[in-house]
C-alpha cells in the first residue's frame, strides 16, 4: 500500500517514515449512537415542524416563504458568478426578468404547462448569461462590472418594455400551475425548485465544472496549466448561473401571478440579491439560503419589532429596517467575517454529515479565501 | 499512469567521447525550432531552438532575465512567438492554448508556485487531474451516478501521489500558509497529476538549501523512473544541474549560448563570462564534486 520512492542512491540514509492516507488523523471519529441520534434528530425536528405547518393553519405567511425561496435560488446564481468563478453581475434584475418574462410568455401566450414554463426560462436564463459571458471574456474587472450594470438597465428600460413580450404596463400574466394555485400549496413547488438548485451546486462543486471554476477565481494561469479550458468554464459559469436565475425568474412571476417591468429594478432584484449571497456567505450554500430566509421574515417582523420597542422617528416603507440592516451586515461580513452566515451553517453541515463540531476547519472544498499568502 | 515495474528508462548514453553528440532520435518529445518573441522593445527571444529526447532531464540555465521562463511560456501556450513553430510528441502544437498542451501532456510548474492558494492540497490534486476525468462537466453538475465513482477513483489517484512523494499527511492542509519550500514539492504533485509525459520545471530548488537540493535531485531521478519522464528544468542550482541532466542549455540575452553535456557546459569560458561571473571558481568546484560523485554513483 504504503510505496515510497526508492533511492538511486545506494546505501543513502534510509528515508524518513511516511505518512500514508489511511494513518491520517480524523479519519477515524465516529460519532456514538446518542451523537448519531442527535444529527438525525436535528434533521427530523425542522422537517416534522414543516409537516405540521403545511398541515395546520399556522399564522405565517406562505407568500413570504415563497419569497424567500426564490430570492435564496437568485442568490445562489450570483454565488456561483461572485463566489466561485470571481465573475461579477451587478445586473441580475435582467437575469431574473428576462426569467419571469419568458415564463409568463410561454404559460399565458403560447399556453404550456408551467413545467414547460420553468424549463424554457432556464434556458433563456442560460443563453443571455452566457451573451454576458462572452463580454467577460474580453473585459475584466470594473470595466466588466459596468457592462454588467449597464445590461441590468437596458433590460429594465428596453427589454422589459416591448409590449409583445411583455404586456408593458399592463404586465404579463403568470398563472400557477393547476393544483398549486394557494400559496399553501405554491411554497411547496418553490421549496421543490430550491431542493433541485441546491442538488445540482452541491454536484456542480463536487465535480469538474465547480473545481475549474475556483481554479479560475484563482488564476487563469494555473486553472490553464491543469488543463482547464478557461474560456470554456467562464462561459460554463455563466450558463449555470444563468440557468439558476431563470429558475428564480419563473417561480417569481407565478408567485406574482403578474409580473411588469418596474417589479425588476436594480434596488429591489440585483443588489438585494447581491447583499443576501454576500451576507449568506460566498460559497457558502447554507449560509445563503438561511440568510435568505431571515431577510424575509425580517421584512415581516421587524416593522412590528421596531414599533413595539418605540421607534417611530423614522416613517418608512415595511422593506426599510431589513434593507438598512443586510447593508450594515453585508459592510461588516466583508470586513470582519468573510465567510458570512456560513461560518455558522458549515460547521453545521459537518456536524450533520458524522464529523466533530468545531468551528475552525482545517479547509474542505470551499476553503475561505484571503488566508496568509505564502509567495515568497 | 506511474509504471512501477522499476525499469530504468534512462536517456540513451551520450556519446562515449563526451563530445555533447546526442543520438538525436527522429522524432524527440520537444523541438523547438527558431522560436522568437518581441514584447514592444524588447526581443526577449531570437532563434532559439530546444530539443529534449525522450527520457531525458535537460537543463535549461543562464543569467537572470536570459529568457528561460519565456521559453518556457512559450512552449506551454501562455506566450505565442512571432516566429519559430513547437513540437511535441512530433506534433506542431504551436497554435494550441496552453490547457490543450497540458491535455496533450505537458505538465509545468511556475517560479512563483502555480496553485490554487485558497483551497487543500487533495483539491488541487483533483482539479489538477481536470483532463483525465471520465465525465463531462454537464453529467457532472447534474449529479449522474458514474460521476460518483470516478470522483472516489480521481480522489484515490490523487493521494497515491502525495503518498508517492512523502506529502499525504498534507493532504487536507489548505496551500495557503504551506512554507515556500513545501509548496514548491506540492506543485511537483499537481504536476504529476495532470499525467505528464513531458514535466517543465521551472526551478524546482529555488529556496532550498544544498542538501534539500540534493534531495531533490535525487527525487527527480526517481520520478522519471516511476512516471516515465522526460523533464526540462530552469534551475540556478549548478551542482544539481550537474548531478541529475543529460544535457543543457544555456541561454544569454535571449539567445542560445551555447549546448552540451553539463561536464563541459559548466566549463565552457563564455558560460563561466556570462552565467557565473565572479562567483565562478566556487560554482566550478562545487559543479566539479557533483561530477565525481555522479561518476561514482554510475
Amino acid at each position: 500500500m504504503a510505496r515510497t520512492l526508492e533511492r538511486p542512491s545506494a546505501g543513502g540514509t534510509p528515508s524518513p517514515p511516511r505518512t500514508t492516507v489511511s494513518e491520517l488523523p480524523g479519519r477515524g471519529f465516529q460519532p456514538t449512537p446518542a451523537g448519531w441520534a442527535a444529527r438525525a434528530a436535528a434533521v427530523l425536528a425542522p422537517l416534522m415542524v414543516g409537516v405540521w405547518y403545511v398541515r395546520s393553519n399556522a399564522p405565517v405567511r406562505s407568500d413570504a416563504l415563497a419569497t424567500a425561496a426564490v430570492i435564496a435560488i437568485g442568490a445562489l446564481s450570483l454565488n456561483v458568478l461572485v463566489g466561485y468563478t470571481g465573475q461579477i453581475s451587478l445586473g441580475h434584475q435582467a437575469f431574473i426578468g428576462i426569467g419571469a418574462f419568458t415564463s409568463a410568455y410561454i404559460i399565458s401566450e403560447s399556453h404550456q404547462p408551467f413545467l414547460v414554463g420553468v424549463v424554457v426560462a432556464l434556458l433563456v436564463g442560460a443563453v443571455q448569461a452566457v451573451v454576458l459571458g462572452l463580454i467577460a471574456l474580453r473585459v475584466r474587472g470594473l470595466y466588466f462590472a459596468l457592462v454588467t450594470l449597464a445590461w441590468g438597465k437596458v433590460a429594465e428600460q428596453c427589454l422589459f418594455r416591448l409590449k409583445s413580450f411583455t404586456r408593458g404596463g399592463a404586465g404579463a400574466e403568470a398563472p400557477r400551475p393547476s393544483g398549486f394555485t394557494t400559496d399553501k400549496a405554491y411554497l411547496v413547488v418553490c421549496l421543490v425548485g430550491l431542493a433541485l438548485i441546491l442538488l445540482v451546486d452541491w454536484r456542480l462543486v463536487a465535480t469538474k465544472a465547480g473545481r475549474a471554476m475556483q481554479a479560475l477565481r484563482e488564476s487563469p494561469q494555473v486553472a490553464a496549466n491543469y488543463g482547464v479550458d478557461v474560456k470554456g468554464y467562464t462561459l460554463y459559469a455563466f450558463a449555470v448561473a444563468g440557468a439558476y436565475a431563470g429558475v428564480a425568474g419563473a417561480l417569481f412571476a407565478s408567485r406574482r401571478l403578474t409580473v411588469q417591468s418596474g417589479d425588476f429594478d436594480f434596488a429591489g432584484i440585483a443588489l438585494t440579491y447581491l447583499i443576501v449571497t454576500v451576507v449568506g456567505g460566498l460559497r457558502r450554500r447554507g449560509g445563503i439560503v438561511a440568510f435568505s430566509l431571515l431577510y424575509v421574515l425580517g421584512g415581516e417582523y421587524l416593522p412590528d419589532l421596531a414599533r413595539a420597542i418605540g421607534v417611530r422617528t423614522i416613517e418608512v416603507n415595511a422593506g426599510y429596517y431589513i434593507q438598512a440592516l443586510s447593508a450594515v451586515l453585508a459592510i461588516l461580513t466583508l470586513i470582519f467575517q468573510p465567510d458570512g452566515l456560513g461560518t455558522i451553517t458549515a460547521p453545521v453541515g459537518r456536524w450533520l454529515r458524522g464529523e466533530r463540531f468545531q468551528l475552525a476547519h482545517g479547509g474542505g472544498a470551499l476553503g475561505r479565501g484571503g488566508g496568509g499568502d505564502a509567495r515568497p | 499512469m506511474p509504471v512501477l515495474d522499476g525499469a530504468d528508462r534512462r536517456a540513451p548514453a551520450p556519446g562515449p567521447d563526451g563530445d555533447g553528440a546526442r543520438r538525436p532520435t527522429a522524432v524527440p518529445v520537444l523541438r523547438a525550432d527558431d522560436v522568437s518573441i518581441r514584447f514592444g522593445g524588447l526581443q526577449a527571444l531570437t532563434d532559439v531552438s530546444v530539443r529534449v529526447e525522450e527520457f531525458e532531464i535537460v537543463g535549461l540555465i543562464g543569467p537572470n532575465g536570459a529568457g528561460k521562463t519565456t521559453i518556457f511560456n512559450c512552449i506551454t501556450g501562455f506566450y505565442r512567438p512571432q516566429r519559430g513553430r513547437i513540437l511535441f510528441k512530433g506534433e506542431d502544437v504551436s497554435d494550441l492554448p496552453p490547457h490543450e498542451r497540458s491535455a496533450l501532456g505537458m505538465g509545468r510548474t511556475f517560479q512563483n508556485v502555480g496553485l490554487v492558494k485558497t483551497e487543500t492540497v487533495i483539491d488541487n490534486m483533483l482539479t489538477a487531474q481536470h483532463a483525465a476525468v471520465e465525465y463531462g462537466a454537464v453529467a457532472g453538475t447534474l449529479g449522474s451516478p458514474p460521476t460518483f465513482g470516478a470522483e472516489r477513483r480521481l480522489r484515490r489517484q490523487g493521494e497515491a501521489i502525495l503518498e508517492l512523494l512523502g506529502l499525504a499527511r498534507l493532504r487536507d492542509d489548505p496551500v495557503a500558509g504551506l512554507p515556500y519550500g513545501t509548496l514548491k514539492r506540492v506543485e511537483i504533485a499537481t504536476a504529476l497529476a495532470t499525467d505528464p509525459d513531458l514535466l517543465l520545471l521551472d526551478e524546482p530548488g529555488s529556496g532550498m538549501g544544498p542538501e534539500e537540493a540534493d534531495r531533490l535531485g535525487d527525487e527527480l531521478l526517481a520520478l522519471r523512473r516511476e512516471f516515465d519522464l522526460t523533464i526540462v528544468m530552469i534551475e540556478h542550482h549548478v551542482p544539481l544541474v550537474v548531478r541529475v541532466c543529460d544535457y543543457v542549455y544555456v541561454l544569454n540575452f535571449g539567445q542560445l549560448l551555447t549546448e552540451g553535456l553539463p561536464g563541459e557546459v559548466q566549463r565552457h569560458p563564455e558560460v563561466v563570462a556570462a552565467y557565473l561571473g565572479d562567483e565562478a571558481p566556487e560554482a566550478e568546484e562545487a559543479a566539479e564534486r557533483a561530477l565525481e560523485e555522479r561518476g561514482v554513483e554510475a
